[in-house]
């Protein structure tokens, strides 16, 4: 225990440059089968999704294998583009796409990025990574991250830590990738314990109240039988949680599969619709740039397959909805521009009937849809796929109050 | 420790000697044959008294206590000699020495001609088994050199009883009566040799690496006698390695042949040179011996992956390709000043390199990575082994009545890798080399949608891939032929480098102190009393980690290293041939790898990247790794108190042994102290020591008697308690031994018991002279404290797997029958006569209880059917034979994987991996030119039987193995 305060004096001594208020915590459960996860006793992660924007039906849309799929969830792209096929790494593509904390520092140079990390290959063979620090943990040593974890978390300067879990993965290859299996679901369950104590650590930072942190959770692929690596739904059926300071938890449900690309039937519109794993670098990237000099926060020439859904799970705090004017109906929207799809946050206390109008610029009326379904009680997103790029009008009217503003469609 | 077993010798002695000062007339002599050979186990009558006494074992008798002034008549009869009555007139308290007393060939007046050294070892052999004190089988010289015979094992493979473990094709592990494999005692000179082997850690010396042409003779004890070495539920078998010569010898063999499977060449050559000094009083003999094989293997192994249901994870296709040089010798002396007194010393050592390649193809339709890839894996080890000691010892015979024996030996074994790939010998990350080559994921379309347990299903839990009857829809492929099917077309720039590692490996042990000592005392000419004892102090240790390279991409470049950028080779010849003899079709699956001057210069490339991962305790994975490695040190101190005691129709003797077995034994374990490493940023759990100390007794009462019934037949009965010692990774303290894939999770026990068994036997036994003989016996064990791993009901938190320890469990049984028939066709005509038949049986029938499972089963590793079946042909110039052994099939490991909340998985044998049975002809033919030369033809393995592993059900293929045909031709020269 001595040495261990020791290790942590030595880190304090190293935090030197001042830091943002924006913060990421990633945490990542290798091989965790969506239907394990909801049916496990996971106490810290129900906390977390809380206030979470969240999916149980994201599907996979590359190779479910790990070195592919945690490259996916870090770079922001599938596989098609950072190159990683399987665990071998060979033919990895950082260079071009790395990691997102490189890409950040290519906005804000002095933030402080760690990763911790049970599965070596996963810290050995990638590079471009912007990670000011690589730490490594023993496989399946829960216990080892915790204690990794929480000496970084003192770390007034820290601005993203990425902290993996591989014992899931473990218990499954060991003993079945199933629900029905208590050996899988007692190694989700011992991490979600993890979980807990790394978020008592973030909570009990000194400057914690003052700081806007996020936490992205998903997983790098499902599995089936006692294996994965194939396009089984068993295997692509993931989920997808970013907790933010949401009142109330979003969940998307009734979520089309896109397909995948190594099946070769994706189809990216449908997947435009639903969180995927390289939409946690992306909005990490969201997160962390928002608000800094850098405009646009996610840069086209990177080239993302992801898409930011921090506006589904984060409300800076001067714009949170509940923040929004009592009086004034009023409503946030995102992206914009958009490609095709914006995304609506509002207030709907007493829970009325929402119907939103479509105009353009010469006041034509181009859509009108009465008494639609929000994704959640505060959130809807309107398509805008179908109609050609331009300028829109949306209004939106709830009950016997309306607003309406302007958005771009490239 | 020493002091204390003189002072128990000093006291046991003593009284004994203050007896011998009674003064009676006594006569003593040597019985040797016309060639000067000294002949044990030769039958003495003196036929005044009705005592009979058996010669030693350098056939040596004395009488005393003798009336004087009487004239005696001593009739010697042994198997296959004259008999000859001798009239001795002893008088006053003579102490008659005749010196040698020569008995003629029964046969040498019927022999016209005799070519070459007859040493008649065979006639000795059969005076020792006939007039035994208990159940023996000797197998002599001669008939060794009957059969092409390589290495130590060869030699007893075909001996009633002894059942032989085949390592890459060559028999290696010696077992009795079908036992389990380290439950029997194999010896060198009296002495347990030291075992320090590349994979197996029981205490079951591996005999491959001691060439044949440094054993005399064979002694096969079926039952147990307190003089003899413990560890011994099986049986004993001791090998004598080659004895001082009586005359001036001088022969050497030098052959050279070809294997059937590799296409290359195969030779040896021995040589061995012995001589008597002019006074006769030194002889000595030297040999050295060197056999060199190059050979092929072409192998399969189906890994089931799956806890639940017997899907095939994996599907490898294997040929090994290499080269074995075994190189050995050994030397005796004996140093006789006068008849009382005799010095000695041997020397044995043996050599083995193994420099073997292997290709290897994995399709692996589930492996861990989720990668379902077919790996390519070219690999290149040096298997270096080297066994070599030896002793001195005295033998002092101070009155008649009195023989004192002292004996010092020291023996060290050890296993390591060459130098592979590195050049530099001492390079501590030389191993088992692999370098893998992985192609992209395969398409399969043999995958069959299933439930948990592999039934039809139409809601599937898991897409797996079933053979034969496992797969409920009925298209599973044929066990014998299975077959991967995917729609990838693969060409060589689709595989990439995906790792290199070495599997290190040093073991070693050590006995450099075997002490004995024994005493002979006669009490009256019927009854002897033998006291004596041992001390072996042994240390070893086994290190075995893992040493990795991966493509190293910190600089940025990340482009995959294809095999298509190295110069490759094909799989095999003729790939059409591969497992052809099972009906297999593997031509289209075989791909190129690569070559191995590219595979040895992997790592040294300067064309690739490579970054080096050592298997230490900041590595991620060093839990997996920390409990393979121990260091041990045992003390053992026997001593023994027996009687003999010999009428004219019975021998009686037994007497109790007492053990005492001290083990100090070290392995590491991880603490959950977390601890963090600078300079690598890791943080990991501070491993530490743990120890075992053993320390009991065994009580091992031992009994025989036997009744010759007459000079031909004799009736056997014997009783004993005998044990066996856990093994060195049993009592391991420390982490367990992990086998994650086999969902193992094996903790040592410091807290082990041995197991032991109490024995009965009988036979019956004939002999026909020189022509044959015939046994019939029975034996019971009845064996308490069998070894096993059984679950501990506490869970590896990570993998759920239920961890297992070491322990005792309940009894089990042997019943077991033999029989042996040896003939020869004397009574036909013409060349017909010359031909011989033999034949041998072991048939047991044992029953153990597995805990965990309701009905009890028969035991592991207990072959329940072993038989021999020879047929030979002896005349003048042409001796030949050839001889088939065959093994059944028998249950070699038990698979008692349990999990957390399911307990034990396997409820009955559908998952255990049973050995299949084999059959092994070996011929021989020599034919002899002249007195000094002769040619011979030898060939092993003619039926090509492979080994096969098999899960719960024949049919299922676990592994087979084909090792080919072996074949050499000779030219024999005596001078």
């Amino acid at each position: 225990m001595k040495r261990i305060t020791f290790i942590a004096a030595v880190l304090l001594a190293q935090f030197a440059i001042a830091s943002q208020n924006r913060k990421v915590l990633i945490i990542g459960m290798d091989g965790v089968r969506s239907d394990a996860l909801q049916q496990a006793n996971t106490p810290n992660i129900d906390a977390l999704m809380s206030n979470s924007f969240f999916t149980y039906e994201s599907y996979h849309r590359g190779i479910t294998v790990s070195g592919p799929s945690w490259s996916t969830l870090m770079c922001g792209v599938e596989y098609n583009k950072h190159g990683v096929t399987d665990n071998s790494y060979a033919n990895s593509q950082y260079n071009t796409y790395p990691y997102f904390p490189t890409r950040a520092k290519s906005c804000l140079p002095d933030l402080y990025c760690v990763q911790i990390v049970q599965w070596a290959p996963m810290s050995d063979n990638v590079y471009n990574d912007g990670w000011d620090l690589k730490l490594l943990v023993q496989d399946g040593q829960g216990s080892q991250s915790v204690t990794a974890s929480q000496n970084q978390l003192v770390n007034p300067n820290l601005d993203v830590l990425f902290v993996y879990f591989d014992e899931p993965d473990l218990a499954g290859h060991a003993s079945g990738f199933s629900p029905n299996n208590p050996i899988y679901m007692n190694a989700i369950e011992s991490v979600d314990g993890h979980i807990g104590s790394i978020m008592t650590a973030l909570q009990n930072r000194p400057g914690y109240a003052d700081e806007e942190w996020i936490i992205l959770l998903s997983t790098d692929h499902g599995g089936i039988g006692n294996g994965h690596g194939g396009n089984s739904s068993q295997e692509r059926t993931i989920w997808w949680i970013g907790s933010g300071n949401n009142a109330s938890p979003i969940q998307m449900t009734g979520v089309t599969d896109p397909g995948s690309i190594a099946l070769g039937n994706y189809n990216a519109s449908v997947g435009a619709q639903s969180p995927c794993q390289a939409d946690i670098a992306a909005t990490a990237l969201d997160h962390l740039l928002r608000g800094s000099s850098c405009n646009p926060t996610i840069n086209p020439s990177w080239n993302l397959d992801g898409q930011s859904w921090l506006d589904s799970l984060y409300t800076p705090p001067a714009l949170a909805v509940n923040e929004l004017p009592v009086d004034n109906f009023d409503f946030i929207y995102f992206p914009n521009p958009s490609i095709d799809l914006v995304s609506l946050w509002y207030k709907n206390e007493e829970n009325e009937a929402i119907s939103y109008e479509i105009t353009d610029l010469n006041g034509k009326v181009v859509e009108i849809n009465s008494n639609v379904q929000g994704l959640t009680p505060n959130k809807l997103n309107i398509s805008f796929a179908d109609k050609p790029k331009g300028e829109y009008f949306i209004t939106l009217i709830i009950g016997a109050q309306r607003q309406t503003k302007k958005v771009i469609i490239e | 420790m020493k002091s204390r077993l003189v002072n128990l010798v000093v006291f046991l002695v003593l009284p004994f000697l203050s007896f011998a000062q009674q003064q009676k007339a006594s006569v003593r002599g040597v019985v040797k044959d016309t060639l000067g050979n000294e002949i044990p186990g030769v039958a003495v009558l003196l036929e005044q008294k009705s005592i009979v006494v058996i010669t030693d074992g350098n056939g040596r008798f004395v009488y005393f206590d003798l009336p004087s002034d009487t004239v005696y008549s001593l009739l010697f009869s042994g198997i296959s000699y004259s008999k000859k009555r001798l009239f001795v007139s002893l008088s006053g308290n003579q102490d008659l020495d005749l010196q040698a007393v020569i008995l003629r060939d029964s046969t040498e007046l019927e022999e016209v001609e005799v070519l070459g050294v007859l040493n008649n070892s065979e006639a000795k052999a059969l005076n020792m088994m006939k007039n035994a004190t208990k159940q023996t089988t000797v197998v002599s010289a001669e008939e060794l050199e009957k059969l092409p015979i390589k290495n130590a094992a060869d030699a007893v493979a075909h001996v009633p009883g002894v059942g032989v473990q085949r390592n890459q094709g060559e028999n290696s592990i010696v077992t009795l009566r079908g036992t389990p494999s380290d439950w029997s005692s194999t010896l060198l000179n009296g002495d347990r040799l030291p075992v320090a082997d590349e994979e197996q850690q029981t205490r079951s010396f591996e005999f491959e690496a001691l060439p044949a042409e440094v054993i005399d003779y064979v002694v096969e004890s079926k039952t147990a006698s307190p003089e003899m070495e413990s560890d011994n539920i099986g049986g004993s078998i001791n090998f004598v390695t080659r004895l001082p010569v009586t005359k001036k010898t001088f022969n050497c063999d030098i052959a050279a042949g070809v294997n059937a499977f590799s296409s290359k060449p195969t030779g040896s050559f021995t040589a061995l040179y012995g001589n008597v000094s002019k006074n006769k009083k030194i002889s000595f003999v030297a040999d050295v011996s060197y056999y060199g094989r190059n050979y092929s293997i072409n192998a399969i192994k189906a890994v089931y992956g799956s806890v639940f249901n017997h899907a095939l994870n994996r599907l490898e296709l294997r040929r090994y390709n290499g080269l074995r040089t075994t190189a050995g010798g050994n030397a005796g002396i004996e140093y006789r000043p006068n008849t009382k007194l005799k010095f000695g010393a041997n020397f044995v050592g043996g050599y083995m390199a193994d420099d073997k390649y292997m290709y290897k193809e994995s399709f692996n339709w589930y492996d861990e990575s989720g990668t379902n890839a077919l790996r390519l894996q070219s690999t290149h080890g040096i298997y270096n082994r080297r066994i070599y000691g030896g002793d001195l010892y005295v033998e002092y015979l101070p009155t008649n009545r009195l023989k004192l024996r002292a004996k010092l030996a020291h023996y060290d074994n050890r296993f390591w890798y060459g130098a592979a790939p590195f050049k530099q010998r001492s390079d501590k990350r030389n191993g088992f080399f692999v370098t893998e080559f992985m192609s992209v994921p395969l398409q399969f379309t043999d995958l069959v949608g299933v439930d948990k347990f592999g039934n039809a299903s139409t809601n599937p839990y898991a897409y797996l891939k079933l053979i034969g009857s496992d797969n409920p829809y009925g298209t599973g492929d044929d066990p014998q032929n299975i077959q991967p099917k995917f729609t990838n077309q693969l060409t060589p720039d689709q595989f990439r480098f995906s790792q290199s590692y070495t599997e290190t490996n040093q073991t070693r042990e050590r006995d450099p102190i075997v002490g004995q000592l024994d005493a002979e005392y006669k009490i009256t000419n019927r009854l002897n009393v033998r006291f004596g004892g041992k001390f072996t102090h042994k240390t070893g240790f086994r290190h075995i980690s893992k040493h990795e390279w991966f493509q190293d991409f910190s600089s940025g470049n990340s482009q995959a290293i294809l095999l298509s950028d190295f110069a490759t080779e094909s799989f095999m010849e003729h790939p059409e041939n591969f497992m052809k003899q099972e009906g297999g079709t593997y031509a289209n699956l075989m791909f190129p790898f690569l070559s191995e001057n590219d595979l040895n210069g992997f790592i040294h490339n300067d064309e690739i990247q490579l970054r080096e991962v050592y298997m230490d305790k900041l590595n991620y994975q060093y839990n997996q790794w920390v409990g393979s490695n121990y260091d041990y040190r045992e003390d053992r101190l026997a001593g023994y108190g027996m009687f003999d005691y010999t009428a004219k129709k019975v021998n009686i003797n037994g007497g109790l042994r007492i053990e005492n077995t001290q083990l100090y034994e070290t392995s590491d374990t991880l603490t959950s102290t977390i601890a963090f490493d600078e300079a690598s940023q890791t943080y990991y759990y501070l491993p530490e020591q743990r120890v075992t100390r053993l320390n009991y007794n065994s009580l091992l009462p031992s009994f025989n008697a036997t009744y010759f019934v007459n000079e031909k037949t004799n009736i056997r009965v014997a009783a004993s308690r005998t044990m066996h010692r856990p093994n060195f990774e049993e009592t391991k303290p420390g982490h367990a031994v992990i086998r994650y894939n086999e969902l193992e999770y094996t903790f040592g026990n410091p807290k082990l018991r041995p197991t032991y068994s109490a024995n009965i036997d009988a036979c019956y036994e004939h002999f026909w002279g020189l022509k044959g003989m015939f046994l019939v016996g029975a034996y019971y064990k009845n064996i308490k404290d069998q070894i096993f791993a059984i679950s501990t009901g506490s869970v590896d938190s990570i993998s759920g797997i239920v961890t297992k320890r070491y322990d005792n469990a309940p009894s089990s049984w042997v019943v077991g029958f033999e029989g042996v028939f040896i003939r020869k066709f004397d009574f036909l005509k013409g060349h017909w006569k010359n031909l011989g038949f033999n034949a041998n049986v072991t048939y047991s029938i044992s029953r153990m209880k597995v805990p965990g499972r309701t009905a009890s089963q028969s035991m592991v590793g207990q072959t329940p059917l072993l038989y021999n079946i020879g047929l030979s042909y002896e005349s003048d110039r042409i001796e030949t034979k050839i001889e088939l052994a065959y093994s059944g099939p028998y249950l070699k490991q038990l698979n008692l994987s349990a999990l957390q909340g399911v307990g034990l998985l396997y409820k009955d044998s559908d998952y255990d991996v049973f050995a299949n049975s084999y059959y092994s002809l070996d011929f021989e033919f020599t034919y002899l030119i002249n007195d000094r030369f002769s040619v011979f033809v030898e060939a092993n393995n003619l039926l090509n039987s492979p080994d096969r592993l098999y899960v719960g059900k024949s049919w299922r293929v676990y592994k087979t193995e084909y090792f080919g045909v072996k074949a050499q031709i000779g030219l024999k020269v005596d001078l």
